[in-house]
């Protein structure tokens, strides 16, 4: 019975063929309504919105009105998902010595056990803990060389509804331990005095690690969407100094970046104390925020430095998406000469300089952000070159972490010796690259503007959105009109798009 | 069931080169009166017979020298609240849970960390779910819109009652009413583009022993599984 009416179709049709609408070179009245609705809010109009047509036309003052609607802040953060990627749910913030597994309804860190209870499968037992005189857990020896403790009963912060059962030595709270271990750092996972602090605060549950990793997706979707509700000019989605923080990501930056996992952010790229005091486990309330000096936009967000962890994969998707120029080899391929010279230099690297000569250069404009993380080198703690780590490494002794993970030092080739003891990104770069590092993600975006490229991207995506097409040289005339709205509005991106669906091209059907 | 649905479409905006000439809300159209369209083997496979051809549920890639807007298919979230829209308010739920959104990564909606392109094409598989959503949300609005009310947004014009016997006006401007509402046709009366929509009710309801409900919802699943619904 459900599909009676489709069997009844091919008879229909074939009594009487359909009747189609005319060939028309340009769209109707009510499909150009329906075509600028569904791109700027994403639903049909309603019949009553038909109606608004004047003489058969849509007009500018109901394209207005969709535009500063949130339906299309919200169309706008979903085409800008498209050029910026900003998914790091698959990332791991947080130390496995500081995330704690379930058994039995009892919350305990696996890779402690060993330091708290000689035994690195042994969790603690169903029962309340008991303490000593200086409020140390009580572990019981077992006869067998370990040792057990009990539980206590925690609101952890991200879920502080719940009393829920911590082993003891988890559970500590102290800030310091007998041995003088710092508790909220990475060393307090190999001092069995130190716990998890208050209310858990230095230790995560995948749960709460996956909110601070939404969060920070979020922050680039928030961005977009502010700029459109505010009209804001573009320009600052890549140069502005705010972003958005909810609750996990201000307990993040306050408390976890010390215990870090895979991906690091140090030095923090924000204040964890400037930032306003939310709950940690409302991840629903986003608060907007100033940022440091420093902070490009989108292009320092760290949704943006975890999806992109390379200083090549950063300035990659920077060109690709706000450039429109892909570092992509013809497709007759790169012709090597097998006998040139083989260097490190990948700017000069036969075959690679076709890309590299651009890219390590624009990297370079990242190179205050570290790679596969999101922290900052703050100029006034890191200098651009570093006597101490120059010294380590050429009179070869062991430099500190530091040097060793943020600047050159024991070289694998004589080709680096120039550089030694300066920061990494500062590696082959001719003296008039070498600003690039200081004037960050805004100094690219900066010389981008004035040679034109960053508005004409700009203009390009929007209308390859909207017109369903990539652009070609037949549109380059209409695209620069578009380029002059842009600039011309003071980069007005809604004006931009109204340009575009109320022009002819638009509006012409092909 | 989606790929018979083909069989209503006129293969979007532009029509086939030969059209009748009707009145419409666009400009004229420039072919001779009476004229009977060219309907393209594909869209008729029953009329060449054979319902294998090879190009059914193909697309044709974007002219990379096309001029213009492209014809494209809706996003799923366009579609989700599209469906919400026409049908004042029912999507395709079950329960608390959002079909569309759960078929979210099937349907082509990337993730944008396993996936970063975003899949349009209007293939079988996606047509396959429109089929299902469509049958959800039309049962669920001819249910509700049963009882005339000043608050339907379907079943306006006419009611469970009215046959094309007893009032063919009311059909005709219930099917107008549709058709604006699901596609942004405007179409006056006598408009021969009703016609095929009329036919649908009409022989939906004559099968089934008048049964307006069956003839409605017929209706109501064509328009959404119709490529002027998702194409746009």
């Amino acid at each position: 019975m459900l599909t009676t009416w489709v069997a009844l179709l091919p008879l229909a049709l074939a009594a009487e063929p359909p009747t189609c609408p005319p060939d028309l070179d340009r769209m109707s009245g009510h499909r150009h309504l329906r075509s600028i609705s569904l791109d700027l809010r994403g639903v049909v109009p309603s019949p009553d919105e038909y109606e608004r047509l004047e003489s058969g036309e849509v007009p500018a003052s109901l394209v207005d009105e969709w535009l500063d609607s949130e339906a299309f802040a919200d169309r706008a953060v979903r085409f800008h998902r498209s050029l910026l990627w900003n998914n790091v749910d698959d990332q791991r913030l947080v130390s496995t010595n500081n995330v704690f597994t379930t058994t039995d309804s009892i919350h305990w860190i696996r890779n402690r056990a060993d330091d708290y209870r000689n035994d690195g499968n042994l969790y603690c037992g169903d029962f309340e803990a008991s303490f000593d005189g200086d409020g140390r857990p009580i572990g019981i020896d077992q006869g067998d060389g370990t040792v057990q403790e009990g539980w206590v009963e925690v609101r952890p912060y991200w879920d502080p509804e719940v009393d829920t059962k911590v082993c003891a030595f988890d559970a500590q709270e102290v800030a310091v331990s007998p041995l003088g271990t710092a508790c909220e750092g990475a060393a307090a996972a190999a001092d069995p005095g130190c716990g998890c602090g208050p209310d858990l605060q230095w230790c995560s549950v995948y749960y709460a690690e996956d909110l601070i990793t939404e969060g920070m997706s979020r922050d680039i979707d928030l961005r977009v969407r502010q700029l459109i509700l505010d009209d804001r000019p573009y320009t600052e989605l890549l140069t502005g100094d705010s972003g958005f923080v909810n609750g996990p990501l201000v307990h993040f930056y306050r408390h976890l970046t010390q215990v870090p996992a895979s991906v690091r952010f140090t030095q923090s790229p924000v204040d964890g104390d400037e930032l306003p005091d939310l709950d940690p486990y409302d991840h629903e309330t986003f608060v907007e925020v100033s940022l440091p000096e420093g902070h490009s936009g989108v292009l320092t967000a760290p949704g943006f430095l975890l999806r992109f962890q390379t200083n090549r994969a950063r300035a990659n998707r920077f060109y690709n998406a706000f450039l429109c120029q892909p570092f992509q080899p013809p497709d007759a391929g790169i012709a090597i000469d097998p006998d040139a010279a083989q260097t490190v230099d990948l700017t000069v690297r036969p075959g690679c300089d076709y890309c590299h000569a651009l890219l390590e250069p624009a990297a370079a404009h990242w190179g205050r952000w570290t790679e596969q993380g999101g922290g900052f080198l703050d100029p006034a703690i890191y200098p651009a070159f570093d006597e101490l780590c120059y010294d380590c490494s050429v009179n070869s002794n062991d430099c500190p972490d530091v040097c060793s993970r943020y600047y050159i030092t024991d070289p694998l080739s004589s080709e680096y010796d120039p550089f030694v003891g300066w920061l990494g990104a500062y590696a082959f770069l001719e003296p008039w690259q070498q600003p690039n590092v200081e004037a960050g993600p805004t100094g690219l975006v900066n010389t981008a503007v004035v040679d034109g490229r960053l508005q004409t991207c700009t203009a390009e995506n929007a209308a390859s959105w909207l017109l369903g097409r990539p652009l070609h040289e037949g549109d380059d005339d209409e695209l620069q009109a578009w380029v002059d709205t842009l600039v011309g509005s003071g980069w007005s991106y809604k004006e931009l798009v109204k340009a575009i669906v109320l022009s002819d091209s638009y509006r012409r059907l092909p | 069931m989606s790929v018979l649905l083909l069989l209503l479409a006129c293969g979007g905006d532009p029509a086939p080169a030969d059209t009748t000439s009707v009145p419409t809300d666009g400009p004229a159209p420039t072919s001779a009166p009476g004229t009977q369209p060219t309907v393209p083997s594909v869209l008729h496979p029953e009329l060449r017979g054979d319902v294998r051809a090879e190009s059914l549920g193909q697309v044709d890639p974007p002219d990379p020298q096309a001029e213009g807007r492209v014809r494209r298919r809706m996003d799923i979230d366009q579609l989700n609240a599209s469906l919400r829209a026409v049908t004042g308010g029912i999507g395709w739920d079950d329960g608390d849970e959002d079909q569309i959104e759960e078929l979210s990564s099937t349907l082509g909606r990337p993730d944008y960390a396993s996936s970063t392109h975003e899949d349009l094409a209007p293939g079988l598989l996606f047509n396959k779910f429109l089929d299902d959503a469509a049958n959800h949300v039309c049962q669920e609005l001819l249910d509700r819109e049963a009882v005339p009310s000043p608050d339907n947004v379907f079943l306006v014009d006419a009611d469970l009652t009215d046959t094309s016997v007893s009032d063919a006006a009311a059909i005709e401007a219930n099917l107008q009413g549709a058709l604006l509402r699901f596609h942004g046709r405007s179409l006056p009366s006598g408009d021969p583009q009703l016609e095929p929509w009329r036919f649908l009710f009409d022989t939906t309801v004559e099968v089934t022993g008048g049964d307006t409900f069956a003839g409605w919802r017929s209706v109501c699943i064509g328009l959404i599984i119709h490529p002027d619904f998702t194409l746009y």
